[in-house]
This record gives structure tokens, C-alpha cells and sequence, in this order.
């Protein structure tokens, strides 16, 4: 048995995968359903020489991590609902001097305080830039233990690879299963490598590094155009999916985290009904899987997402995605996960044309 | 012959503000403010090099760093 | 001739503050502190999103700025992961003790090794010279506050190093700019707050009364009369804590 083999819940494998990817800094709040990431760091990081400090607030904790990223470390925060709410002025920051950080943000259900279980609430916050907006930010999704433990581990080296924040979107229901995941081999962070960073020690003659809120090393012209070069390049090189039985399919589900697993269920029953469904996962809802899109054939009479929230969030992105190439429907699951019976009559509805089309708004 | 150390106030009045704070921290009044304007539009000040015994009080409260302090030898 | 005193080197330019403003002398006293000490070369500076933002650009070491009333969590994050750089800390009240509130007495209660250097001019002068609700005397007038801070309205203002005295830190003390005597005597407590980094003894913070002559509508000259002989009564001069050792 492999010594990386574990037995684990979500968060979990999220804190360990941080740990091993070289994470050495971390602060964060409590507030359910993440507080095991914050739980889990602050058991394990003193062991790998790493510094956790339990913030004092959401915001507070965004703070200190500005100031660890600034000085090339690896570091992380977590939060939930109106916790991922106080970050934002963080992330707008982070993104705005192009500093490496992994944000998690473990979705729960609702507007203001909600539901503290599972849900999809803050898809728009999160991919549509953050803070004030005006920037793109990577958002991961992933939808097992797995792939929380893999994806963290990508997190931290797309942030570095690009100097931007990525996000990890998980959610309530995944980061409370337990399943058997393979974690990844530990690695060591060197801080000192970057020439962006805010070092111990520098002779007066050394050119010196300060990290505003507004890269001020170039004019607005350059820095505007800078920023939007990075986006499209990430937008070109990182867009990541999984296609479930979309071969042939008639009708596409479209669903992320822990809709599209059921989702999956779905698709097996309505085969069974002799409807060809089948399922596009985003694992990057930004930058949006579009080329997945591109790939869809005339065979297909349409695509509905399955979102757990109140509004139809990522439903806009398919909609953009697919060019309007397909009738686009939504199908919305409040605070309580899909069923798969429920999908499959959804689908079936749809086609029938006794569900309505998506209404943007 | 006797050697003396004096210490004298000499004012890079491009940096002035005219703020007069210097004006009355200068305990021998050597600090004379002026109307005269510099390039950025302050009225600065001048020092009285006589009254001046280079105690570095107008240093210490001047925000723009426009004095600075020198010893010389005075060979009388 | 020989220099006696002059710019530290460690400033490499003029800041842009108005004539009269204490940022001026503070940020001096700050270099001459750091280069006596032989610090200047790991000193690593945390401005906040205000006045003492315009420091930035204008000292000879790394800087990080903001985000508004963070700083003391934001020189958390550097101190933790930079341990030997000279972490200090140039805010102004509002961000300190307003928003900031919080973090400022999270960054005492961790006792962290850095050196929090808070202005105090009884207003928010960044923003146009609203109230400062820590810190506007009862009576000022500002722009938030035309006919005077009425404390039945906005409350009143409030000594915070009483408060931070509560929490396990190394060095607490208020100077004021309004003479050379007083300023030398600032000087003073700022290089104790050095110190006491450099020898690693905790957490410490130095309030300095300034004056803020373009939100006061007065002249400097008046303003620094107006701290002796107003704001000192509110904001005694004195050291409030000071568990670092002998002088």
C-alpha cells in the first residue's frame, strides 16, 4: 500500500495536499463547513515548519496573507459564505500586484448567512474577478476527495506559474465526504527564488521591491494591457472539463462539484430510459471550458445545468460558452442536492418543451 | 593660535514648504522668513549666519530635510 | 567641514506631504532610527492606504502598502515569514484605530516583534479631513463634523494606548513633534521600538501626536500649538508600557 494513501474528508485532503505542495503559511477564521481546513493546518504546520496563525476575522486573516505572499512564500486562507464575502478586498489586492495565493472558498447554500451545508452559492463571486472586479482569477472545482487533493497541489503551481490567485471552489458536500484519495509526494517551496519578493536583507545599492496596491513599475497603458494578456493566456492554456458519455449524446447535463456527481448517476439512469444524456464537467469554471463547447455537435438538443443555488450562475457562462448554439436550460436544486430521478425528468421535460429556456437577468 | 569648531546651518531652500516651523524653533531668531518664493511656489526663509551657532534645532523640526548642519574650523 | 547633521541617506527623495505635516519629521526620525541601529539594510517598511502612503517611494528598503487599516496584519504575514527584517509599521490613526482597530490589538495580543509607528492628527486627512472618530477632539470642527464633534452624536474620542496597555507587549509610548525637545524625545521612543525588535522582545507601538495643518485650516505654527495646548490634554505624553530592558 502506498505510504500516500489515505482514508479522508475533502477538507482534508485540501489542507494535507497545501502542505505537501510546499503551503507554509496559512491563516484563517472559523466558520462551517471549512473550519476542518483550519482545524487540519493548525494541528500539521508547525511540523512542516510552517506558520499558522488563527486570524481574527476573515479579513484580517486575507491581510496577513498579502504580506506572507509578498514575500514569495506559499500560502493559503479558507472560508465559506459571508467569510468568503471578507476576502474579497484580499483577492482584489493579491490580484492586483500579481501575487501567488490559493484561496478556498467551501460553498454553502444562500444569500447573507444561509445554509451552513452543502450548496453552490458563490459561483459569480468567484469568477467573476473578486474584490471591485475588473480581473480573472483560476477557479478549480473539483468534485472528489481526489481531486481536491490534486488540485491543490495544481493550485500552487498555477499561482506561481502565472503570479495570480487561484481559488479552489469546493463545496459543503465534498468537503465532507470521506474517500480513499492518493495523495501527492511532498515538496519543498524555495521563497527566496523570485526577484518580486520582499527579502530579510538588502544592500542600499539593490534595487529595492514595493508591493502596492497597483503594480506601479509600469505606466496604466502597459499594466492595463499586461493584466489582460495574462487572462487570455490563462483563458488559452488552462481551461480543464471531463466528458462523461458526451459521444453521443442527445442532451448534456453541465454541472460542477458535488451536482455533477450525482449528475453522473443521472446520465446511467436516463440510458437506462433510453435518453442519450450525458455530462460536461467543468474542473476550470474559470477560465470556462469553452472549447469543450466548441466540440458539441448539431446531435445535441440542448444542455441544462444543475446548479444548487437560487440563481442560475454558471447557466450565463454555457449560455456564452455555446454561443447560443443550443437551447439552454437550468435546472435549480435550492439547498438540496439533485437526484438523479429528478434530473432525468428535468431532461425529459426539457425536451418536451414543458421547461422553460434560460432568461438571463 | 587657537582652534575653534563652529557649527553653522546651511538651507537647501528648493526643498522649503514654508511651513515657518523653523522659524521659531531657532533659539537666536536667525531665521528670517521671506516672501520670496522657490521654484515650487513657497515662500522660504533665510538664515542669519551671524546669529546661527549651528545648534541643528531647525533640523530636527523641518520636515523636508532643508538644513543641514556643518561644523567648520575657525582659525582665529 | 565636516556634516553634522543632515538627510538620512536611507530617503532618497522628497515626500509630497503639505508643508507643516508631522509625516515629514516622523519618516526622518524613522531613517535616522534605522541607520544609528546599524537596521537600515533589513528594514522592510508596512504603509498604510493614506498619508503615510507617500512614504513608499521615498525610503531606500522594501515596502508593502495597505490594504487601508490591514497593516498590522499585513506586517504580520512579513514578520512571520521574514523573521530577521526590520518590520515596522507607518499608519495613520484612522487606519490604526478605526478601521484597523482590530487588527491592530490582534497584532498586540500576538505580541509580534514589530515596530507600529501611528500618527495621530485627530482626523482622516487622506479622504479630505473627515472626523476621526478615535481621535477628533470633541468640539473640532471637520468636515464630517461642521459645527464641531458633538460627543452625543459620534461619541468620544478615546486613548488607545490604555487599551493596548491590557495585552502582554513590550513597549507602548506617545510623543508629540510640537518642539525640537519633543521631538527629540519621539526619537527616543522610536528607537526603543527598534530595539526592542532587534533584540526580540515583542510588540511595540509609538503614537505620535501630529499636526495636520491643511485639515485644520490652520497654519503649522498654529497647529502646533493647538496639539500642546488641546490634544495633549487628551492624549497625555508618556510611556505606557515598557518591558524592554534597561534603556
Amino acid at each position: 500500500m502506498s505510504e500516500n494513501f489515505a482514508l479522508m474528508k475533502g477538507n482534508e485532503a485540501i489542507a494535507e495536499s497545501a502542505l505537501r505542495a510546499g503551503c507554509r503559511f496559512y491563516a484563517g477564521y472559523p466558520i462551517t463547513p471549512q473550519s476542518e481546513i483550519l482545524e487540519y493546518m493548525s494541528d500539521h504546520m508547525a511540523e512542516r515548519g510552517g506558520v499558522f496563525i488563527q486570524g481574527e476575522s476573515e479579513i484580517a486573516s486575507i491581510s496577513m496573507l498579502w504580506g506572507a505572499a509578498a514575500c514569495g512564500a506559499r500560502v493559503m486562507t479558507s472560508s465559506s459564505g459571508p467569510g468568503y464575502d471578507l476576502k474579497q478586498e484580499g483577492i482584489s489586492y493579491l490580484s492586483s500586484y500579481n501575487l501567488p495565493a490559493v484561496i478556498v472558498d467551501v460553498m454553502r447554500y444562500g444569500v447573507g448567512d444561509g445554509e451552513i451545508t452543502e450548496g453552490q452559492d458563490s459561483y459569480w463571486i468567484a469568477t467573476r474577478g473578486g474584490g471591485h472586479g475588473d480581473s480573472r482569477q483560476i477557479v478549480l472545482t473539483p468534485a472528489s476527495v481526489q481531486e481536491c487533493a490534486d488540485l491543490t497541489c495544481l493550485a500552487f503551481d498555477l499561482a506561481e506559474k502565472y503570479r495570480t490567485v487561484v481559488i479552489i471552489l469546493s463545496d459543503g458536500g465534498i468537503s465532507q465526504m470521506i474517500e480513499k484519495v492518493v495523495l501527492p509526494e511532498a515538496k519543498e517551496h524555495d521563497m527566496n527564488k523570485f526577484d518580486w519578493a520582499i527579502k530579510s536583507y538588502k544592500k542600499p545599492e539593490e534595487p529595492k521591491v514595493k508591493v502596492t496596491n497597483l503594480d506601479r513599475s509600469m505606466d496604466y497603458a502597459e499594466y492595463d494591457q499586461m493584466m489582460r494578456t495574462k487572462f487570455k493566456t490563462m483563458h488559452e492554456n488552462e481551461q480543464r472539463w471531463e466528458e462523461f458519455m458526451t459521444e453521443d449524446a442527445e442532451f448534456i447535463l453541465v454541472a460542477y462539484g458535488i451536482s455533477s456527481r450525482v449528475c453522473k448517476s443521472a446520465v446511467r439512469l436516463a440510458r437506462k430510459e433510453r435518453l442519450k444524456l450525458g455530462l460536461l464537467r467543468p474542473v476550470t469554471v474559470w477560465p470556462f471550458p469553452a472549447k469543450a463547447f466548441e466540440k458539441l455537435t448539431e446531435q445535441v438538443k440542448g444542455l441544462a445545468t444543475v446548479e444548487m443555488s437560487l440563481s442560475a450562475q454558471m447557466a450565463q457562462d454555457v449560455l456564452l460558452a455555446s454561443k447560443h448554439r443550443f437551447p439552454v436550460y437550468s435546472y435549480l436544486t435550492s439547498k438540496y442536492v439533485a437526484t438523479p430521478k429528478g434530473i432525468v425528468e428535468y431532461c425529459w421535460r426539457a425536451l418536451e418543451g414543458k421547461e422553460e429556456e434560460l432568461e438571463v437577468y | 593660535m587657537a582652534e575653534k569648531k563652529k557649527a553653522k546651518a546651511y538651507a537647501d531652500t528648493s526643498l522649503c514648504k514654508g511651513c515657518r516651523l523653523c522659524v521659531g524653533a531657532c533659539p537666536k531668531g536667525a531665521i528670517e522668513p521671506l516672501t520670496e518664493l522657490n521654484k515650487k511656489g513657497y515662500e522660504i526663509i533665510r538664515i542669519d549666519e551671524e546669529k546661527c551657532i549651528g545648534c541643528g534645532q531647525c533640523y530636527t523640526i523641518c520636515p523636508d530635510y532643508v538644513f543641514t548642519i556643518k561644523e567648520t574650523e575657525d582659525h582665529e | 567641514m565636516t556634516v553634522k547633521k543632515t538627510k538620512p541617506s536611507m530617503i532618497n527623495q522628497q515626500v509630497g506631504w503639505c508643508g507643516g505635516c508631522g509625516h515629514g519629521i516622523i519618516q526622518r526620525l524613522i531613517a535616522e532610527c534605522c541607520e544609528e541601529l546599524g537596521l537600515a539594510e533589513k528594514t522592510v517598511q508596512v504603509v498604510d492606504i493614506a498619508c503615510a502612503y507617500w512614504s513608499i517611494d521615498t525610503l531606500n528598503c522594501d515596502g508593502i502598502a495597505g490594504p487601508h487599516g490591514r497593516c498590522a496584519a499585513v506586517a504580520t504575514g512579513i514578520k512571520k515569514m521574514r523573521p530577521d527584517a526590520n518590520v515596522y509599521i507607518h499608519a495613520g490613526d484612522g487606519c490604526s484605530y478605526v478601521i484597523g482597530l482590530s487588527e491592530t490589538c490582534y497584532a498586540a495580543q500576538r505580541n509580534v516583534p514589530i515596530t507600529m509607528i501611528v500618527v495621530n492628527n485627530g482626523i482622516f486627512g487622506m479622504t479630505g479631513g473627515q472626523m476621526n472618530l478615535a481621535t477628533t477632539l470633541v468640539g473640532d470642527r471637520t468636515v464630517s463634523s461642521k459645527n464641531g464633534r458633538d460627543a452625543n452624536i459620534a461619541g468620544e474620542p478615546f486613548d488607545f494606548l490604555n487599551i493596548i496597555s491590557n495585552y502582554d507587549i513590550a513597549y507602548a509610548a506617545r510623543g508629540a513633534l510640537y518642539d525640537p525637545k519633543h521631538i527629540n524625545e519621539t526619537k527616543k521612543m522610536i528607537k526603543k521600538g527598534f530595539e526592542n525588535q532587534r533584540d526580540n522582545k515583542g510588540f511595540s507601538i509609538i503614537e505620535i501626536l501630529s499636526p495636520c495643518p491643511t485639515n485644520w485650516k490652520m497654519t503649522p505654527v498654529q497647529a502646533m500649538e493647538k496639539i500642546k495646548n488641546e490634544n495633549e490634554k487628551v492624549f497625555p505624553l508618556k510611556g505606557y508600557v515598557d518591558k524592554g530592558g534597561e534603556n
